[in-house]
């Protein structure tokens, strides 16, 4: 077997060895191409090299890296700051959105019940006093009327009264009577207390709303059905005209 | 040592011009070797143009590293390795060696010492290019080229156990091959 085998070696040897073959035409204009071109190499690039050293190039080259580095670090934390001021005022907008904002809702209603129910009242002379700024003729007049019965009493003005104390808004000041004290005077205006006035007002309000709420054949009811699923339905407060409602 | 003359110059006189870079050197050195050179690329090439390739860095090679050649044996020996290391080089990056362990020598019973004989040159070298990257490099390195399995695992990366699996397959396959070819040769013969 193993001579079989050396047999089989030598005869492939000896078929091989002396086998040649001519290599296709124009391969040595290909290999002497490469020659040229290999050749011709290493002096372009040996050139640069000459002219600077290797040290100064590592150099150049690392000096630039450095520069290259710091740049882009002092970009990146300049970059860093004004994103983290940007960052700081939104937390700010975002806090300050954040807050409820309450809102003291005027009392609509309420404030329009009260002009309703005080626009028809009478009101007292103080009231008209304070609510006109005092005028000064109506005030003069006045202490005149009470000056003629007697011009001997001396009646304090209200205007000097009223400057002397200093005071900017307006001052009802009581007419006083001397002679004669108790009778004929019209006291009552001035023992209307501000309690009673003030009971006095919200007897009327009470009667007012009682007025307002009380049924009569021209205002319409608003029923509110209950729905058949169990929830309500406002369909037909929707539907009134104001002028129905009021 | 015969002294090898080439077209009225001596091989040193060649030697010498190639080693001052002359293209007339150059170019006789070529036309000394490249059938030789070139039948070594075919053998361990797949295909032709490979084979070209193989030729082209080979003589690259051998012209850049003609000072380094000393004298020391036949030049066209030194030649022929620096091709065959450049065809391994080659097919080294594209590996696809694996280890066979089953060295079949089975098929060497049935064959016949007579049955290459009839085979042509041309014949057995494309039996060898049918073989694999692996089975033919190494079947050439030990069988042609005559290197140890110890050499060939070294210039080819491998163990020895892969070198001689594969050597073994590449001549169970190559003889397969040889004696189906003669098969065919007394068939059409007979006809």
């Amino acid at each position: 077997m193993e001579q079989k085998i050396k047999n089989f070696d030598r005869k492939i040897e000896q078929m091989m060895n002396e086998h040649a073959v001519a290599p296709p035409f124009g391969m040595w204009n290909r290999i002497a191409s490469e020659l040229e071109t290999t050749e011709a190499l290493p002096i372009a690039a040996a050139a640069p090299l000459a002219f600077i050293p290797r040290r100064a190039v590592i150099g150049l080259v690392a000096g630039v890296a450095v520069i290259g580095l710091s740049l882009v670090t002092a970009y990146m934390v300049t970059n860093h700051n004004a994103i983290q001021r940007l960052e700081a005022a939104k937390t700010v907008e975002m806090v300050a959105s954040s807050i409820p904002v309450i809102v003291k809702e005027s009392p609509s209603v309420v404030l329009e019940q009260v002009k309703e129910i005080t626009a028809p009242k009478m009101k007292t002379t103080k009231q008209i006093a304070i609510a006109k700024n005092t005028d000064d003729r109506a005030i003069a007049t006045e202490t005149n009327l009470i000056s003629n019965s007697n011009n001997d009493v001396s009646v304090p003005n209200q205007l000097n009264a009223s400057n002397e104390k200093g005071l900017t808004t307006a001052y009802y000041f009581p007419p006083v009577d001397i002679v004669s004290p108790a009778k004929n005077v019209t006291e009552e205006i001035a023992t209307v207390t501000p309690s009673q006035l003030a009971k006095q007002e919200a007897d009327e309000n009470i009667a007012e709303k009682k007025v307002r709420v009380s049924s009569s054949s021209n205002d319409m009811r608003v029923k509110i059905k209950r729905h058949k699923r169990g929830g309500f339905t406002y369909g037909s407060l929707n539907r009134l005209g104001k002028h129905k409602l009021n | 040592m015969g002294k090898i003359e080439f077209q009225g110059y001596s091989e040193e006189q060649i030697l010498a011009g190639c080693a001052k870079n002359e293209t007339k050197f150059q170019q006789l050195l070529y036309n000394m070797l490249s059938s030789k050179m070139f039948a070594v690329c075919l053998r361990y090439a797949n295909e032709y143009n490979t084979a070209q390739d193989l030729l082209q860095e080979g003589f690259v090679k051998v012209y850049r590293n003609i000072e380094k050649f000393r004298g020391e044996g036949s030049f066209e020996g030194w030649a022929r390795r620096i091709f065959v290391n450049t065809a391994i080089e080659h097919y080294r990056k594209q590996r696809n060696l694996y280890a066979l362990h089953d060295s079949d020598t089975r098929s060497f019973e049935y064959y016949e010492d007579n049955a290459i004989e009839n085979l042509k040159h041309e014949d057995i070298l494309k039996m060898i290019q049918k073989l694999s990257d692996g089975y033919r490099t190494v079947f050439n390195l030990y069988v042609i080229e005559g290197y140890a399995h110890k050499e060939i695992s070294e210039m080819m990366g491998i163990s020895e156990g892969t070198s001689k699996s594969q050597l073994a397959r590449a001549r169970y396959l190559l003889q397969k091959m040889i004696m189906e070819n003669s098969g065919e040769m007394a068939q059409t013969l007979n006809a």
